[in-house]
């Protein structure tokens, strides 16, 4: 039951519309004539929410689907029902009730374009300018064989969005920590923002990854041309190292069998 | 080349699909006819085509995307020729008089209404009012429109879905390519079961527009008015005529949009900030349109004789759209659509109700069964 009160707290998160909603059935339950209004707005959205906070029935739906309980909440008409009963109260003093209620939504949401994950577009793709440039810079040319390209983590997301053309030796499936993952040393190794030249070179190497891209906080131990990453270009604050040892530049040796080793775990 | 772009998807997203809405909407009373109800029944039908015949070819063959765009090509196309056949068959060949004396008595109650001499006065500031009110409504759905085509969010289901669609359009194979990373996979038929990447890879493929764009900055501008039409026939359901309350109920409906960001969770919060995935389409557009489509069947007196058959067509279709959305949506859609069944029969003591929707989850419990078995 706990676990059921917490979904529905962070469904409702900031806001009050949980209490709008509530205060719009019990407003609808006494005033609603309309006897088929009165099953449609209030009794179906009644039985749904006391269905939500059965635990039995919580259970059962996470057998089939887990984690997605919240969506539950989806069922609820509550944006009509808030509105309607809304509308209702108003009556005849409508400009006025109309003014008060919008600012009572106002006061009881949170606008839905601030926040961490909002942002100016920077182009019509949606997708960090940098990234563009990026991929355009390394991406093979039409009819030549897909590449595989290193990442900073934090780009990740983006890249195959632009464009499939560029392959990545590990994707957004590394960055979640709750998913199973394949143990994938180049991941680590960037995720750690200290990198020795060697071992950068000898992964790319292993993951087949024709270019390697740092960002501008990752330090380098070492000198990457020693270890033949030669700086191919710079975006920003990323630069661009083509991995010599890649057989995009030399003839691959197959003999090796490590790259291979590497993905059929996945 | 922006102008062809533009002239497939309006054909795409407008024209076909309200001409796909004629088929059902000749099968209701003239009385429910509207222009946004018969774009809404053309709308989802579309999109129940599209997976009925996407998971097929997806399950079947691994190359098969040039095959989805021209089946669905050729069946939305006679699906459009149907409905524009049948409906002029049904308006005008067996209708005329019933539609001919719905005509005489609008234009009875008008004259009705001009003779009472309504004061001028008050007339006026009931126009201005609307007028207010209406514009308001128009200028925040715009607003809404604006923000989804200037402004960008992260999300980072886009790295699957998105990019699900790019691979989909640019390599033509279906679910054998992992998202991430690129490298093959055997068929990831859990996700396949839900088409709306491919659904979105097939506009980049009519239009020439990449997929990513289509899904972040163009697929909104067509989705977010058609949510607000679903809510318009809300209104209209509640309010019938009276345009003033209909105008205040979808201003309300548009600030708890513009103002639902409480949590990550809301339908609100997925409709603004990831528009183009299946699961904002099934929070919105499925669950908010079966809302509707509740009211209009059963908002009614039982002996009520106003045909609603073109209703229960769409509801079947709904079920279809819905399991296109999200795959685990099927089981959300079939409890909504139980819960109303079942009250519903319970306070109007009348299991046929229940009986009738439990026939339009049919699709639902197939696809059911197959994402238990995989």
């Amino acid at each position: 039951m706990t676990e059921i009160v917490e979904i529905f707290k962070a469904y409702n998160g900031t806001g009050y519309f949980c209490l709008l909603f509530i205060a719009a059935l019990i407003y609808l339950w006494f005033k609603e004539e309309d006897r088929h209004l009165r099953v449609l707005l209030v009794i179906v959205p009644t039985v749904i929410q006391i269905l939500f906070f059965i635990p039995y029935f919580y259970m059962a739906y996470n057998m089939l689907d887990e984690g997605t309980y919240y969506r539950i909440l989806w069922l609820l008409p509550m944006t009509v029902v808030i509105s309607y009963s809304a509308v209702k109260v108003i009556g005849n003093h409508f400009a006025l009730g109309v003014a008060v209620g919008c600012l009572i939504m106002v006061l009881s949401g949170s606008f839905a374009y601030t926040g961490m994950t909002y942002s100016r577009a920077e182009n019509a793709y949606h997708l960090p300018e940098e990234v563009i440039e990026l991929c355009d810079m390394v991406r093979p040319e039409e009819d030549d064989e897909r590449i595989f390209v290193a990442f900073p983590p934090e780009l990740v997301h983006f890249v195959r969005q632009y464009t499939t053309d560029i392959m990545l030796p590990f994707g957004r499936d590394s960055m979640v920590s709750s998913w199973k993952r394949v143990d994938n040393p180049l991941f680590d190794l960037y995720m750690s923002h200290e990198m020795a030249a060697d071992k950068l070179a000898e992964y790319s190497t292993e993951y087949w990854c024709d270019y390697v891209i740092l960002a501008g906080n990752d330090v380098l131990v070492g000198d990457p041309s020693d270890f033949g990453l030669e700086e191919y270009g710079r975006v920003g604050e990323y630069t661009v190292y083509k991995n010599l040892a890649s057989h995009l530049w030399h003839e691959y040796d197959n003999d090796s069998g490590i790259i291979n080793a590497n993905f059929r775990e996945e | 080349m922006i102008l062809t772009s533009i002239s497939a998807l309006i054909v795409i997203l407008i024209i076909i699909p309200y001409c796909v809405g004629l088929l059902p909407i000749s099968f209701v009373s003239p009385r429910l006819r509207t222009v946004t109800t018969t774009y809404i029944f053309g709308f989802i039908m579309s999109l129940g085509i599209f997976e009925l015949i996407s998971v097929p070819v997806t399950i079947t063959k691994a190359d098969g995307f040039s095959l989805i765009v021209a089946l669905f090509l050729g069946v939305e196309s006679a699906a459009a020729m149907i409905g524009l056949i049948v409906y002029n068959f049904v308006v005008y060949k067996i209708e005329p008089g019933r539609d001919g004396e719905g005509k005489e008595k609008k234009r009875s109650s008008l004259m009705h209404r001009i003779r009472r001499g309504e004061k001028k006065e008050r007339k006026k500031k009931k126009i201005d009012e609307n007028v207010v009110l209406w514009t308001l409504v128009i200028l925040c759905i715009l607003f809404q429109i604006v923000m989804y085509v200037f402004m960008q969010s992260f999300d980072g289901d886009d790295a699957y879905y998105v990019v699900q669609s790019v691979l989909t359009e640019e390599t033509g194979t279906l679910y054998r390519i992992k998202p991430y990373t690129g490298l093959s996979m055997s068929m990831d038929l859990r996700h396949a079961l839900a088409s709306v990447p491919v659904w979105i890879a097939f506009l980049g493929r009519v239009s020439g527009i990449h997929p990513t764009i289509i899904a972040h900055s163009v697929i909104g501008i067509f989705l977010i008015p058609l949510l607000y039409m679903v809510y318009y026939n809300y209104a209209t359901a509640l309010f019938g005529k009276d345009t003033k309350r209909k105008a205040a109920f979808m201003l309300f409906v548009c600030f708890m949009y513009v103002f639902g960001n409480v949590s990550i969770y809301t339908q609100a919060t997925f409709m603004l900030t990831r528009t183009w995935q299946g699961k904002a389409m099934l929070a919105n557009l499925i669950l908010i349109s079966i809302g509707w489509i509740m009211l209009v069947l059963f908002k009614r007196d039982e002996d009520s004789d106003e045909r609603t058959l073109g209703f229960w067509i769409v509801m079947f279709f709904m079920s279809i759209a819905a399991a296109m959305c999200s795959t685990a949506s099927v089981f959300l859609v079939a409890l909504m659509i139980a819960i109303y069944g079942i009250t519903i029969s319970v306070c109007r003591k009348d299991i046929q109700v229940a009986l009738k929707l439990m026939i339009t989850c049919v699709p639902l419990v197939a696809y059911g069964a197959m994402y238990i078995l995989i």
